[in-house]
């Protein structure tokens, strides 16, 4: 395949009213790149993808696409046709294939009866839609239609789109777009509302896609597996690197052992301009303006480097004893609905529980027994006498939109305490990486992720040796979660994390609890990945049924 | 791994120098994105310069009929502020000394190839950094069609006393006085480059 540049920006800049989101990037894209693009909310990501997508013209500079060019555009609400059937709106985007089959019957039909110029003309137009039957594969359009249609787990064909879910509105979305086969697909946000097997078969898909990609994600394993290449934005600028998320990480982090060691001279700098700046102020009206300017940078430069390196810690309540949380043979269930058999287990001190399955199993309906707001149908749940449970709710209902941040995470109480430690409320809630203007906000003002942070601040206040954390990973950005996940890591006491982030279950998990549908909940030690594994074999020797035919992969064109 | 620093500035998806397209166009490409536009008309000609780069990934070459690359020289001398013309013969009118890509990506090298070759100088010295760059229509000829040129300006620095030697395809060739530009038959963006020179 010969390679080419498909699409290019340059100096492309954007404002949101006076504030300025992309400050000049240029760039170009080659024909098959994957490339994931990352950097905290807010800072331009989605904003890039609808410019490069066409649908935000309202910018400077220049982004345009080689003459001919197709582009495809999953936006994180795709829009879909509201009138009509799941089958009719995938149907939209195999209009012009239908077209080209039916054309090509037309042409074989007229060729027998003509004649002369008239047989040419037909028989050129014949090759031609020859040509597009096979290279298309417009002769097997239906068997791979179905097969888009149960890899990606579709609603059934003759389901109204006004009722479906906001999940499976992007699956139908989604199907869409990879059957129409654009030459640059943008996606924000793909794996959203996807179960585990359909991320897999995704992944495969995109990974072996032969036109360009480019997306927005969360979920850092869905970036290693699929993209070559990362587009960091931050604060207005785009940093390319080479290679996959934990690629991303390494330069990361060796970029961030030379700016320590710059930092450390930087500091140094600063006080030695100090020192300069107080001892001569007369000097200072008059000459050597440069030299203020440069301490002014440094000084600017710091603080906008502050707000990267925020450390959260999760305030440490009393010792944990050695009897954490023991379930024995519990089952629970509604009406005629098992959603645990028999499920036995110890949490032991110091485990990281990671709680994983699709929606609507029993998950959530577990912590509540836990919590004690729910009772089992049989079977026990003991909480060891030194366990203080603090529990991270999904649902965020507690939260007030019309009062600030600050409001929110302090309830009123302007002294927190943390560990042995008293903090001021304001000291608190910049750990969660609000800063001044951010606490004042209100709250009906702020993004998922920013709420997110805000009840992971309120929630975790009242400190606690046992957290429950139910979705926590949701909208967050990148950086937040990576700090969210070091909080994890280094706490005291043991915690339940309810998640689909692969990354975060293989990574800090210690026991995985899995709901596979029908009352089976398996207890595992070990990561989500040595899960998988085991479930595998398990899976071929219990012959349990597969949930969804997506699991094994297909391609389904060509 | 690392950033992309292999003389392809922010260029998505070749996974290393060898697997460039064409490292020709994209020297070509990383002038043109590292050269810095004194004004809006610079900043939008570079925009339509790369656009057609894109387009027509063969520019390279004179066979491209929409058009292709040139680069140019205004070449300079120590004494006095004056540059170095030649009356074009297929066009005549006075203009820069300069030539076609023909392949070659490095535009200052070609610039200072075709300066060389038109003005017999041969230690003349080229500032790898453009000066200014400039899309315009050629007419047709000889049964070439009307095309676009994409010429990329540098200065260039005779040595003292250089002596001059015409080639065969100017009529006539000497160093021009920035008082005596107005009298000449010479075109805007010739007056734009002593413009650039001695202002």
């Amino acid at each position: 395949m010969s390679e080419k540049i498909n699409f290019h920006l340059i100096d492309l800049k954007k404002y949101y009213g006076q504030r300025e989101v992309l400050k000049g990037i240029t760039l170009s894209f080659l024909e098959g790149a994957k490339i994931g693009l990352i950097g905290p909310n807010g800072a331009g990501k989605s904003t890039l993808l609808r410019i490069i997508a066409g649908e935000d013209k309202n910018f400077e500079g220049e982004a345009k696409a080689k003459a001919g060019l197709t582009i495809g555009y999953l936006p994180q609400e795709p829009a879909l046709n509201e009138e009509k059937t799941v089958a009719e709106n995938v149907d939209e985007a195999i209009e012009h294939l239908r077209a080209i089959e039916a054309r090509y019957y037309e042409v074989m039909n007229l060729l027998g009866d003509a004649e002369g110029a008239e047989a040419e003309k037909l028989n050129t137009e014949y090759d031609h839609l020859q040509h597009e039957m096979d290279s298309k594969d417009i002769w097997n359009i239906d068997s791979w239609l179905k097969q888009a249609k149960a890899a990606l787990c579709l609603p059934p064909d003759e389901a109204e789109v006004q009722v479906l879910s906001g999940g499976e509105r992007r699956r139908v979305a989604l199907c869409k777009l990879l059957i129409d086969h654009p030459d640059l697909l943008l996606l924000d946000e793909p794996t959203n509302h996807l179960d585990a097997d359909t991320v897999a078969w995704l992944e495969e898909h995109l990974a072996n896609y032969d036109g360009t990609v480019i997306l927005v994600t969360h979920d850092r394993y869905f970036l290693d597996n699929v993209v070559g290449w990362m587009l960091e934005i931050e604060r207005g600028r785009g940093t390319p690197y080479k290679g996959n998320y934990s690629d991303y990480l390494d330069a990361k982090q060796g970029e961030l052992d030379v700016k320590r060691q710059a930092d450390a001279k930087t500091d140094r700098l600063i006080k030695k301009e100090k020192e300069w700046k107080g001892r001569t102020p007369a000097a200072r009206a008059t000459h050597n303006k440069a030299r203020l300017q440069r301490y002014k940078e440094m000084v600017e430069k710091r603080r906008e480097d502050a707000v990267e390196s925020i450390e959260l810690q999760i305030p440490p309540g009393d010792r944990l004893g050695d009897k954490v949380i023991e379930v024995r043979d519990l089952t629970k269930g509604y009406g005629d609905r098992v959603l645990i058999r028999g499920l036995s287990f110890d949490l032991p001190p110091g485990a990281i529980l990671g709680v994983v399955g699709a929606n609507g199993m029993g998950k959530t309906t577990l912590m509540r027994m836990i919590l004690g707001q729910e009772e089992p149908d049989s079977g026990e749940i003991q909480i060891g006498p030194t366990v203080k449970l603090t529990y991270l709710d999904q649902s965020r209902a507690i939260l007030d939109d019309e009062k600030t941040v600050y409001e929110n995470i302090t309830e009123g109480n302007d002294l927190i305490p943390y560990g042995n430690a008293t903090l001021e409320g304001r000291a608190y809630a910049a750990r969660f990486n609000f800063r001044g203007e951010d606490q004042q906000k209100k709250l009906g003002e702020c993004s998922g992720g920013m709420r997110n942070r805000v009840l992971l601040a309120r929630m975790l206040r009242h400190g606690g040796n046992v957290v429950i954390l139910d979705e926590p990973t949701n909208d967050l950005d990148l950086d937040t979660l990576r700090v969210l996940e070091n909080a994890i890591d280094t706490f005291p006491g043991s915690a339940i994390v309810v998640s689909h982030d692969r990354w975060f279950l293989n990574r800090l998990v210690s026991h995985i609890l899995a709901f596979e549908g029908d009352g089976y909940v398996n207890f595992h030690y070990g990561t989500f990945e040595s899960y998988v594994e085991w479930r595998k074999e398990w899976r071929e020797k219990s012959d349990f049924p597969l949930d969804s035919q997506a699991g094994r992969y297909r391609k389904f064109r060509g | 791994m690392s950033r992309s620093y292999w003389g392809a500035p922010h260029l998505f998806g070749a996974d290393d120098a060898r697997s460039i397209p064409d490292p020709e166009l994209e020297s070509v490409r990383s002038t043109l994105i590292k050269y810095i536009p004194a004004d809006v008309g610079q900043a939008g000609t570079r925009v339509q310069m790369l656009s057609f780069l894109m387009d027509h990934p063969e520019a390279l070459q004179r066979t491209c009929e929409e058009g292709h690359l040139t680069a140019s020289a205004l070449v300079i001398r120590a004494e006095g502020e004056c540059g170095l013309l030649t009356l074009h013969r297929k066009l005549g009118r006075w203009l820069q000394v300069g030539g076609h890509c023909d392949g070659d990506g490095n535009l200052a090298a070609v610039a200072l190839r075709e300066a060389v070759e038109e003005s017999g100088v041969e230690d003349l010295e080229v500032d790898p950094r453009p000066i200014d760059l400039d899309m315009h229509r050629i007419p047709a000829h000889k049964g070439e069609p009307e095309h676009w040129h994409l010429d990329t300006r540098f200065l260039a620095y005779a040595p003292p006393r250089a002596k001059l030697r015409m080639s065969d395809e100017s009529l006539d060739l000497r160093w021009v006085g920035v008082d005596e530009l107005r009298a000449i038959d010479t075109d805007e963006s010739v007056r734009r480059l002593f413009r650039i020179a001695f202002e």
